[in-house]
């Protein structure tokens, strides 16, 4: 895992990227959650558990 | 790199000081999260019979008379009851409509037969709830908490700055673990940190919010309830007490499409010396929590007031299920407790980072640039 020394230095853009889109879909969840029953509910609450499924994902991955 | 500097003596010193009572409040609130579920495995919580659907409700004058029945001496002072659940009422008396020291009576919304006397002021989750919400210090303590989890936020945000200067050389998701224990503490305090902080974010900021609901509610009072309340501010308190159940018919009426969510009786913090506080839901998850308001002529049974909450008591309202997580069933409850967990590691690691670096020299070369470079 040695990678990173060659990797370019990344810019703001490539690094918020995935914090954003999953900050975005955590705050989606919450609000829809509490707006919403049914379909949309069941949706939101799939997008809450996505940011957990990453973090599980990424950290057992090798 | 000066700014960077500031923002990780911001991160560094919000985060020691609540450190330590975040934990405490991540570790209280895990129970919280299933506290009606953990009630029911400690068979705390006694079960209604079973009836038909289409079982009429009792009127709540015979469920007051039942709870007067047990306590002759003793006033009523709210009536609520648990959401999604119309076979029980819960009344509290005590010896005056402000006694703190109060009973809790458990009725039958179908019978009026008392069910249970559950206490709500003693066990585990008693505990639990006090050292969450003020560490049994009561205002002071709740003002205390609250503002551990302002330093939070701003440790969560300044956190969000210093995420970029630690993250130019390696991935996302990227945790060094076959190097030193302390990147690989860092990786994954970063990684984390910046997943699960909208929600973090979230639950610290509707707390902060919570911890100060004393201080709307008496704000409300003096502004709006006492403005309802003027025409009979100087009139005696009332002798006699119309039917409980004759006003929220007339509640009823004025707001068809709402449910009864409780009832504040004359002289308790929600209504007057002279009315019963009537309060009205709605059913979604939202409006189930923004309660209207209906005053009632305790004397007469007649309508006296009803007014949409203001802005400042819809923000405190609507905070509540966003901290407490409790509005999207069992899987928001179990979406909630690993992000509690979560947000521990991500307090465990950073209180390390910190124990192990005073002092210490860093050997790998790599590591010292890039730290230097954020602190």
């Amino acid at each position: 895992m040695v990678t990173h020394l060659f990797m370019q230095n990344r810019n703001l853009m490539q690094i918020f990227k995935w914090p954003v889109a999953l900050g975005v879909l955590t705050l989606f969840g919450l609000i829809i959650a509490l707006l919403e029953d049914g379909v949309l509910e069941h949706v939101s609450l799939l997008a809450l558990s996505i940011p957990i499924i990453v973090i599980i994902y990424f950290y057992y991955r090798d | 790199m000066g700014s960077i500097k500031t923002w990780a003596w911001v991160h560094k010193w919000s985060s020691l000081i609540c450190t330590v009572f975040m934990l405490l409040l991540c570790l209280t609130g895990l129970p919280l999260i299933f506290g009606h579920e953990i009630g029911h495995l400690l068979g705390d919580e006694v079960e209604p019979p079973k009836m038909s659907e289409n079982t009429p409700f009792a009127s709540m004058d015979d469920v007051i008379a039942s709870a007067k029945s047990r306590y002759p001496n003793d006033v009523v002072q709210y009536v609520f009851k648990e959401p999604d659940e119309s076979t029980f009422w819960f009344v509290s008396m005590g010896k005056t409509p402000l006694d703190d020291d109060n009973k809790f009576l458990m009725i039958d919304s179908r019978t009026a037969k008392i069910l249970d006397e559950p206490k709500f002021d003693e066990g585990f989750m008693h505990i639990m709830l006090r050292l969450h919400v003020d560490l049994f210090a009561g205002l002071p303590g709740m003002l205390f908490l609250g503002l551990m989890g302002f330093l939070m936020v701003i440790a969560v945000v300044s956190g969000a700055v210093l995420y970029a200067p630690f993250m130019r050389r390696i991935a996302f998701g990227e945790i060094r673990k076959n190097r030193t224990a302390k990147l690989k503490r860092l990786d994954t305090h970063n990684f984390l940190g910046v997943v699960t902080l909208v929600w973090v974010f979230v639950v610290g900021l509707t707390g902060v919010v919570n911890a100060w609901s004393e201080l709307v509610v008496n704000y409300w009072q003096a502004d709006q309830m006492a403005e309802m309340v003027a025409p009979y501010k100087d009139l005696p308190p009332p002798t006699r007490f119309a039917s409980i159940q004759a006003g929220i018919d007339v509640a009823k009426k004025l707001e068809p499409n709402l449910n009864l969510a409780f009832i504040a009786f004359p002289g308790t913090a929600f209504s007057s010396q002279h009315h019963y506080g009537i309060f009205m839901n709605g059913n979604s998850p939202l409006t189930a929590r923004l309660y209207k308001p209906v005053l009632i002529d305790a004397q007469t049974a007649e309508l006296t007031d009803s007014r949409e909450i203001p802005w400042y008591m819809t923000a405190f309202l609507i905070s509540q299920p966003l901290h407490f997580g409790d509005y999207g069933g069992m899987t928001l409850k179990i979406i909630w407790a690993i992000l509690d967990l979560l947000t521990i590691i991500v307090l465990w690691t950073g209180l390390m980072l910190w124990w192990k670096k005073r002092n210490q020299y860093v050997p790998d070369i790599e590591t010292r640039v890039s730290l230097s470079e954020a602190y």
